[in-house]
């Protein structure tokens, strides 16, 4: 019999490599509506195309295994966030990087690869995508830390608090939780008119 | 590609656990890590010395201490320290020798406590054990695991004492002591005003001296009887990272003997969040960063097409003007290329604009 620590290590492996790999290809997809002054530097067309099209395959690859990780790691671990401020902390950024990462996929999908050619979308894209790769690798690292005591982001001078968290109310989170489903609802239906009026 | 170099090359290989491992109760070396073999570790620079009151008499209480000085440590600082009762891998825990910790120097119940040593090199761990219930001649070893600033070879680094030989002897028929089955308390809650509860045995009295870990001036608490042998001492309550010592003098109407210092720290704030709660907000968060992230790429799109199309509509205008064309033959008109007419010059109309009556 496997233990979950050991599939969490596993699924944790497939997570984080995949969305490495997806944060690359959308750095150099800047390339899109962005020219460097290295010629050197510069990709081809169809190379572009390769990185947005590896980009957005580690990125939906690594979103669909972030929740098994999630899953495999709430059974490995021993303990519930009820008594710790590092899991909690654990939970709250897996929401914040699965956030980060479904809406980048969300523009990726509804724009196609023509959400690269405009200035404004590029850049909404790799921030959206470098934000979900901090948020990914600080999961990770509250990993390391619960385990190990040590995690890689101790070698930074300064990373986002793990240690430290804000309590929500559950209430006041289910409304919070209400009105983001609400604000996606309405952004679609706001969407589909513009796209029937045009 | 740098970035990763930079991070390999600042990770140790060695699989010791270079951030500690926890207090616990452990055998000699952990009982076979990287600290104890041979591949693995080297010899400590430092000295461990273990030392203990004279008198000890069996079933009593008495304090150990172990100083650790003049070793070269890594980083972090963290040194971890074993008291053991034997060298043998396993088996080695003080109670295989019938020694009972009543207190460890973190205020738990364990041989191995992990500490940070401050710059001067030197740290004075303390244990407070009952003796063994007979008596005899009985070893107690100190122990010390730790890192190493220059550690190009990741060794794992270990010290042990030299035995320290303890004559306990047997107790005086009636000697006040603490009770066997008391175990000191190691955390009060913050602002916890309960009055600590002290088990003895063979005790008429006991009087508590209380002060705040790092001064000088003691307190006499207030103890009341609560049934034989059972004290109420009441200690005042403390907040942060407040420690209390507290000394207790037990007799009866033969003996009056000082107990060895004890401690008693403050636990952490209760963390108050939920398993629901967790939930909860995490997926608020998910949701509002989606419901914000794709209405901004909606409000970015929709710019984009607006601007494409006024830019689209610009080549129409020149396009019309292209549609017109001047021919020398027929001054004041232009042929229109898509309706197929000629229409009139507004800029150079047929005789000056005038109309033919």
């Amino acid at each position: 019999m496997v233990s979950a620590a050991t599939f969490h290590t596993a699924i944790v492996e497939i997570t984080i490599g995949s969305l490495t790999l997806a944060v690359i290809c959308n750095l150099l997809c800047l390339q899109f509506a962005f020219s460097i002054p290295y010629d050197r530097l510069k990709l081809s067309e169809n190379m572009l195309i390769t990185m947005d099209r590896a980009g957005f395959m580690g990125a939906l690859l690594g979103s669909v295994m972030m929740p098994l990780a999630i899953f495999t790691g709430t059974l490995s671990v021993s303990g519930n966030p009820a008594g710790s401020e590092l899991l909690y902390n654990k939970f709250l950024y897996s929401g914040l990087a699965f956030g980060f990462w479904a809406s980048y996929l969300i523009g990726r999908i509804r724009m196609g690869s023509e959400i690269w050619k405009s200035k404004k979308t590029n850049l909404l894209q790799v921030v959206t995508s470098l934000l979900a790769f901090t948020m990914t690798i600080t999961v990770a690292s509250i990993g390391g830390k619960i385990v190990r005591n040590e995690s890689i982001l101790d070698l930074m001078p300064f990373w986002l608090p793990i240690n430290k968290t804000v309590t929500i109310d559950p209430l006041i989170s289910a409304l919070l939780l209400i009105i983001g489903i609400f604000s996606i609802f309405i952004m679609y239906r706001i969407d589909y008119i513009l796209g029937s009026k045009n | 590609m740098a970035i990763i170099f930079v991070l390999l090359s600042s990770t140790s290989f060695s699989v010791a656990n270079p951030g500690g491992n926890g207090d616990n109760n452990r055998d000699f070396t952990c009982g076979g890590s990287c600290h104890g073999d041979p591949s693995l570790s080297a010899n400590s620079d430092g000295i461990l010395t273990i030392e203990i009151q004279r008198n000890v008499y069996a079933s009593n209480a008495v304090a150990v201490h172990v100083t650790a000085s003049d070793m070269t440590l890594s980083n972090n600082r963290i040194v971890g320290i074993f008291l053991l009762g034997s060298l043998n891998g396993n088996s080695d825990h003080p109670s295989d020798y019938g020694w009972s910790i009543i207190q460890d120097p973190n205020g738990g119940i364990n041989n191995y406590v992990e500490t940070t040593v401050s710059s001067s090199n030197s740290v004075t761990l303390t244990w407070i054990l009952f003796a063994p219930d007979e008596g005899g001649n009985y070893n107690l070893y100190a122990q010390m695991n730790h890192g190493h600033i220059s550690n190009s070879d990741n060794l794992a680094y270990t010290g042990v004492s030299d035995p320290l030989t303890i004559d306990v002897q047997t107790a005086p028929e009636n000697l006040p002591g603490f009770s066997e089955s008391w175990i000191a308390p190691e955390y009060r809650s913050p602002g916890d005003s309960t009055n600590i509860i002290i088990m003895t045995k063979n005790t008429d009295s006991i009087q508590v001296n209380w002060k705040l870990e790092g001064e000088w001036f003691e307190n006499l608490a207030n103890v009341s009887l609560i049934e034989k042998d059972i004290w109420s001492v009441d200690i005042p309550p403390t907040f942060g990272d407040n420690v209390i010592q507290y000394s207790v003098i037990t007799s009866n109407g033969n003996y009056s003997i000082k107990q060895p210092l004890l401690t008693v720290g403050t636990s952490l704030v209760d963390f108050e969040g939920s398993l629901l709660g967790a939930r909860l907000q995490s997926l608020a968060y998910a949701t509002i960063i989606i419901g914000f992230i794709t209405t901004l790429q909606l409000y970015f799109s929709k710019l984009n097409i607006k601007t494409f199309q006024q830019k689209s509509n610009f080549p129409k205008i020149n396009n019309f003007n292209e549609r017109l064309v001047k021919h020398p033959d027929h001054p004041g008109w232009l042929w229109d290329n898509v309706e197929n007419k000629w229409v009139i010059d507004p800029d150079n109309p047929p005789n000056g604009g005038v109309i033919d009556g």
